[in-house]
């Protein structure tokens, strides 16, 4: 099976190559001036590398190892999620499920490439089955709540996440074997919308389009970030089987869900009180706040893909 | 001391486990001082699980760790053979009895319970005590009774693990091990001993002054084990050990494991037990200082 060709090549290295030029300016910028910002910045672009070492790494290792690198984000997304849950003792026989069993379940079936059950295995199966662990709990006291807690952190971190390995499994006339490329399609404008919305908004940001939910989501951030994650989508046209111009309105289409992502997030965390889901990804926070806009995405560019071009 | 004098075996399964409870509990280490690894300490926390012990001793700096011992109990830990070589050999833990054979029979003293002891099951707390109380000789010899932990279910005898325990402290354990020949269980005996020991050798300790678990959601009230320890030691600075979230990694009751990020956050220093303070205040002074690093 052939995985790696020259526009995969060339992919990588403008991917490097740009986190380079990144690396550069946060030096340069360090020198010149010293402030929380900049550390910030470069933490983040140091946090990058790894990022994106350890997920080529996992790529090149083909669909097994594409499968189990979204597994772990799974698992680390889930984690924080239901840490910052006020969870209590009843719940933890359906806590163990939904860690143990549902979630690998969910990505073996990515693996083997089961479309029927996967598409369905959470929000049928698993979204039964967690009220009903808990009710043999026999703890009535905030039951939906507790319940609807806990399926949502299932949705959101497993569910919508597994729809970026699952694109692997599309068969797409005249594109096989290179179904790669458009997860890192994905993965490249949804990641690159979120970095120009916070340099825009870093830049010029002045209105905040939900004040009370997030001060650092600006129209500036939000219009200059969206459009110039768009044209960098349209400009990435050649390793996906889309046009130019579809390549634009799927990027933006991916870009919005992620931005919307983005803000149902830090809902949930403005609500809980808390800055970051966690503290794993240096500058960045937790794996929840780095793949927040992925969860929006994913499961709707998987959809749009499959609808249309298979 | 010595990383390089760690054997194989020690290393490389320290590693794993310290690995594996990272990854599970993503434990987190927060200090309020900075750490004084030479330094001789009694590390106290809260108890709410089975977990506790590894996760204080697998957030510390490696260079601590071979220096600083959980406090453990006998009948529980030299259970098995995993657990004597995980107790002994790995963890460095020192061994405490709790339920001393000769005193079973013995009326309940609750009054000098002194027990700073990890229950070894869950239904030692549901089901508390008295019924296998002990006659303990007077507090200010720092005994412990075992009254209150010992499970009733249980018919372990502590008099049957001896040979054992010696024989494999001999081949493993880290922290020098005095005669039993002579100390075999028997009113009157200090069952602080081999704290005091390795307090002697310089090296520090971890415990959980409640006794026995708790359900995480508050702190219960200290056992005076603490207290006497401190008494007899009033130079060694006691450091309280908040454990967040331990209790919904591994809680009472249950043996599922749910993987949810846990801390471990060291607080300043205080003060060993001062000259003329009673039991009280010495408990509530300690307890307070561990409540007021809770997050």
């Amino acid at each position: 099976m052939k995985i790696w060709d020259s526009e995969l090549s060339w992919l990588l290295c403008g991917l490097f190559g740009l986190l380079l030029v990144a690396s550069i300016i946060g030096s340069v910028l360090a020198k010149f001036k010293q402030n929380d910002t900049i550390a910030n910045l470069n933490a983040r672009i140091r946090a990058w590398w790894v990022m994106c070492i350890i997920s080529v790494l996992a790529m090149t290792l083909g669909p097994i190892g594409s499968t189990v690198l979204f597994m772990l984000m799974s698992f680390y997304a889930l984690r924080e999620c239901i840490t910052l849950l006020p969870t209590r003792r009843s719940d933890h026989e359906a806590l163990f499920w939904c860690f143990f069993v549902i979630l690998p379940l969910q990505y073996l079936l990515v693996g083997i490439e089961w479309y029927g059950v996967f598409v369905i295995l959470i929000p049928v199966y698993a979204w039964l089955f967690i009220p009903a662990r808990l009710a043999l709990a026999g703890d009535t006291s905030h039951f939906l709540e507790r319940a609807a807690k806990i399926q949502w952190s299932m949705m959101i971190a497993v569910y919508c996440i597994s729809h970026a390995p699952a694109l692997l499994m599309l068969q797409i006339p005249g594109y096989e074997q290179q179904n790669i490329k458009l997860l890192l399609f994905l993965m490249i404008v949804v990641q690159i919308s979120d970095v120009l919305q916070y340099v825009f908004g870093k830049l010029w940001g002045k209105r905040p389009i939900v004040p009370k939910l997030s001060p650092n989501k600006t129209v500036e951030g939000f219009v200059g970030g969206i459009l110039s994650a768009s044209l960098v989508g349209m400009g990435l046209w050649w390793i996906t089987p889309f046009a130019p111009w579809q390549a634009f309105l799927i990027s933006l289409l991916i870009t919005l869900l992620g931005f919307l992502g983005g803000l149902c997030m830090s809902a949930i965390k403005r609500d809980r009180g808390v800055k970051d889901f966690g503290a794993m990804l240096e500058g960045h926070g937790g794996m929840m706040d780095r793949i927040d806009s992925l969860c929006f995405a994913a499961p709707v560019f998987f959809h749009v893909v499959r609808y249309f071009y298979t | 001391m010595p990383d390089s004098r760690l054997s194989l075996d020690r290393r490389l399964v320290s590693t794993l486990l310290v690995t594996v409870c990272r990854l599970l509990t993503g434990i987190r280490s927060r200090w309020h001082s900075e750490p004084a690894p030479e330094k001789t300490r009694i590390y106290y926390a809260n108890h709410s699980s089975h977990l506790d012990g590894l996760v204080i001793w697998a957030s510390l700096p490696p260079q601590m760790r071979t220096r600083v011992h959980p406090v453990a109990a006998a009948d529980y830990w030299l259970g098995s053979r995993l657990r004597r070589y995980l107790a002994l050999r790995i963890f460095g833990a020192v061994l405490v009895e709790r339920r001393p054979a000769g005193e079973r029979e013995a009326k309940s003293a609750e009054a000098h319970t002194v027990d700073i002891m990890p229950d070894r099951q869950h239904a030692s707390a549901e089901q508390p005590h008295g019924a296998d109380g002990s006659t303990l000789p007077q507090p200010e010899n720092g005994n412990i009774s075992s009254s209150s932990a010992a499970p009733q279910h249980e018919n372990r005898d502590i008099d049957s693990t001896l040979p054992q325990q010696k024989s494999v402290e001999a081949e493993g354990a880290i922290l020098p091990v005095p005669d039993r020949e002579e100390s075999s269980p028997s009113i009157g005996k200090d069952v602080l001993l081999p704290l005091k020991q390795a307090l002697d050798s310089q090296h520090s300790l971890i415990l959980f002054p409640e006794g026995t678990r708790g359900s995480g959601e508050q702190l219960n009230s200290f056992k005076s084990g603490l207290y006497h320890l401190s008494k007899a030691y009033p130079h060694v600075e006691l450091v309280p050990v908040w454990l967040d979230n331990l209790n919904r990694v591994l809680p009472k009751g249950s043996r599922l494991v749910v993987p949810i990020i846990c801390s471990a956050t060291f607080g300043v220093p205080l003060p060993g037990a001062e000259d003329g303070e009673d039991k009280q205040a010495f408990l509530a002074r300690t307890k307070a200082a561990l409540e007021a690093i809770a997050p």
